[in-house]
């Protein structure tokens, strides 16, 4: 029993705990479980949204990313800045359509929005399909940091396992509650550990940033400069990838549904404002995978750098600190991803498409039973094929991506139609996963979701246009 | 634009539609959101204009720009020069936003049931 794991385990169960604690007095039905009673104010919207955006992937994947492909990691300090930007706009005007409507999840939205269930349970098994893959990842990225921070004292297959019963034991209780307060450990866990190694490790090895960089220049010249150390990845793929993922982002169903827990569309505005701030630390992460590059050049998974650089250069307890950090990082977007899924499938899935009159209280149970069988399945793929899921991901991504024109012209624009959207849905889906099964991501030097998206774009607004108005009140576009 | 095309396209709706169900007498569009209509009906306030002008600016600093900022030279506090103007616009974009927000306030109509 070392330091390390004694500050993993003490960490990870004091989280759950909170998240347990969190929704104890409060009587949960439908709306307290998934969207807190439209209750929350700036400062818990905030570590919410914060909590569930900034995963381990973002960590181990954007140092992951300096270190192997340089430059094109960049766009993951951009794209959140472009989707708090749009959400500006955005935002406020669905959280009042929410608020107006009782709307909990996004494919309630489009079910009132287009007045079509079966558009409604496609959104809901497109958002399924693609938390899947994302939640599995949470998984393999939380046994991958344990099981290095604890010195192999762990197995990866252990830490998930605690972790993950943990978790559901929070989600089941609080529901989205648990995740907001469980956010508040790791947001500050994890700026904490990003901070002390971002700025330390280069002052350490370098004696600050600005020799790093000078030494790096001096060594690889173009890793500083697109396309980096890639072939593929050069500015036209970034700026596709940027606005694809910055439009995209408040489309993944955890993001989205979490906008209507606000209490009102003011704070929602006010959070865009604050939200970009957040991107800041990203910075620091990329410092620490261009150290390591000079430090450790010959690593053969790149996502690794953070974490064997900070055991190389740290004391074991310190190790064990961020293996908490991560642990907690990994552990709160789970519970919400988690949540949506499961509600999801049991309000959007099965009482849309089986039983239009099952009660509140059948739909809450079965959500809640749901989460059960969601996080068994998640471990079950996170220790059977840990490494097999990567074009799913993507293909996930990209895929909630295509959300996008079904809900701003559904906000914006009387005449979008169920058929356009669908259409749009449809083939925009359709091109992504012909590219990407068939290799051609990137597709003429741009991401193959952009390239979906802008396809969904033109099939849907010529589907609006081409369906001549019929009644007086449509004829406004 | 063969006539066969025009068919598929028709095809395809035939399809969509049969999908999505054409009960009752639904029209093309669905239910749109009153609280949204009635936010049209005044049309796109100054405030609003001014907010959307400033909020293209992230974009165009961080997305149109790049094919003119992709260099290492000049190297500025250390960084080089790339992520040194991608990092300075990520910053400035809560005080674009800040500056969108308080505008949007001063030149837009009050909304009512708008609290603090």
């Amino acid at each position: 029993m070392n330091a390390a794991l004694i500050i993993i385990f003490a960490t990870i169960i004091f989280s759950s705990l909170l998240g347990i604690y969190a929704g104890r007095r409060v009587k949960m039905n439908l709306e307290n479980w998934t969207v807190g009673g439209r209750r929350f104010g700036i400062i818990i919207i905030w570590l919410l949204m914060a909590g569930e955006i900034y995963t381990t992937f973002t960590f181990l994947g954007a140092s992951g990313w300096a270190y192997s492909k340089g430059a094109p990691t960049f766009y993951i300090l951009v794209y959140g800045a472009l989707a708090y930007t749009l959400s500006f706009f955005l935002l406020p005007a669905l959280w009042k359509v929410g608020k107006r409507y009782g709307l909990h999840t996004q494919p309630d939205y489009f079910i009132k929005r287009y007045d079509s269930r079966p558009l409604g349970i496609l959104v809901a098994l497109i958002g399924v399909f693609s938390i899947m893959p994302y939640l599995q990842l949470q998984l393999t990225g939380l046994g991958l940091i344990v099981e290095v921070a604890s010195n192999q004292a762990v197995s990866s297959q252990w830490a998930i396992g605690i972790s993950f019963v943990l978790t559901c034991a929070f989600v089941y209780t609080s529901g989205i509650r648990g995740t907001a307060w469980v956010s508040i450990i790791k947001d500050i866990m994890m700026i904490a550990a990003v901070f002390v190694v971002g700025i330390g490790v280069p002052a350490i090895y370098f004696g600050g940033f600005g020799n790093m960089f000078r030494t790096l220049i001096e060594q690889k010249p173009h890793y500083l400069v697109l396309p980096g150390g890639t072939s593929h990845m050069g500015v036209l793929w970034v700026m596709s990838t940027l606005l694809l993922t910055g439009l995209g982002f408040y489309m993944w169903p955890h993001v989205f549904g979490s906008v209507f827990s606000a209490k009102s569309a003011n704070i929602i505005k006010r959070n865009a404002i604050i939200m970009p701030f957040y991107q800041i630390p990203i910075l620091l992460v990329f410092m620490v995978g261009f150290t390591a590059l000079l430090v450790i050049p010959a690593l053969e998974n790149g996502d690794m750098a953070f974490l064997e650089l900070v055991n190389r250069t740290y004391p074991s307890w310190f190790m064990g600190f961020v293996g908490a950090a991560g642990a907690v990082t990994a552990m709160v977007p789970s519970s919400i991803l988690v949540l949506f899924a499961s509600t999801l499938l049991a309000k959007n899935v099965y009482k849309a498409g089986f039983n239009p009159r099952a009660s509140e209280e059948t739909v809450m149970r079965l959500s809640r039973f749901l989460v059960l069988v969601i996080t068994t399945l998640a471990l079950v793929m996170a220790v059977r094929f840990p490494n097999e899921l990567v074009n799913l991901l993507i293909i996930g991504y990209d895929g909630v991506c295509q959300f996008f024109p079904g809900v701003v012209l559904g906000l914006f624009w009387k005449r979008a139609t169920k058929t356009a959207v669908l259409s749009g849905l449809i083939v925009g889906i359709s091109v992504v996963v012909l590219l990407i099964v068939g290799g051609r991501d990137p597709f003429l030097g741009m991401n193959a979701g952009f390239v979906g998206l802008v396809v969904n774009s033109i099939v849907t607004l010529a589907i609006c246009l081409y369906a001549k108005p019929k009644s007086p009140d449509r004829q406004e576009a | 634009m063969s006539l066969s095309f025009r068919i598929s396209i028709i095809q395809w709706f035939a399809l969509i539609e049969n999908f999505l169900g054409q009960d009752e007498e639904r029209q093309t569009y669905s239910v749109y959101f009153d609280i949204m209509a009635s936010l049209k009906e005044v049309g796109m306030q100054k405030g609003t204009r001014i907010a959307l002008i400033l909020g293209a600016i992230p974009f165009i600093m961080m997305v149109f720009v790049l094919p003119l900022v992709n260099r290492i030279e000049p190297i500025i506090l250390g960084l080089p020069f790339l992520l040194f103007w991608l990092l300075a616009w990520v910053v400035m974009t809560p005080f674009i936003l800040m500056a969108a927000y308080v505008l949007e306030k001063k030149f837009n109509a009050p909304e009512e049931g708008e609290e603090e």
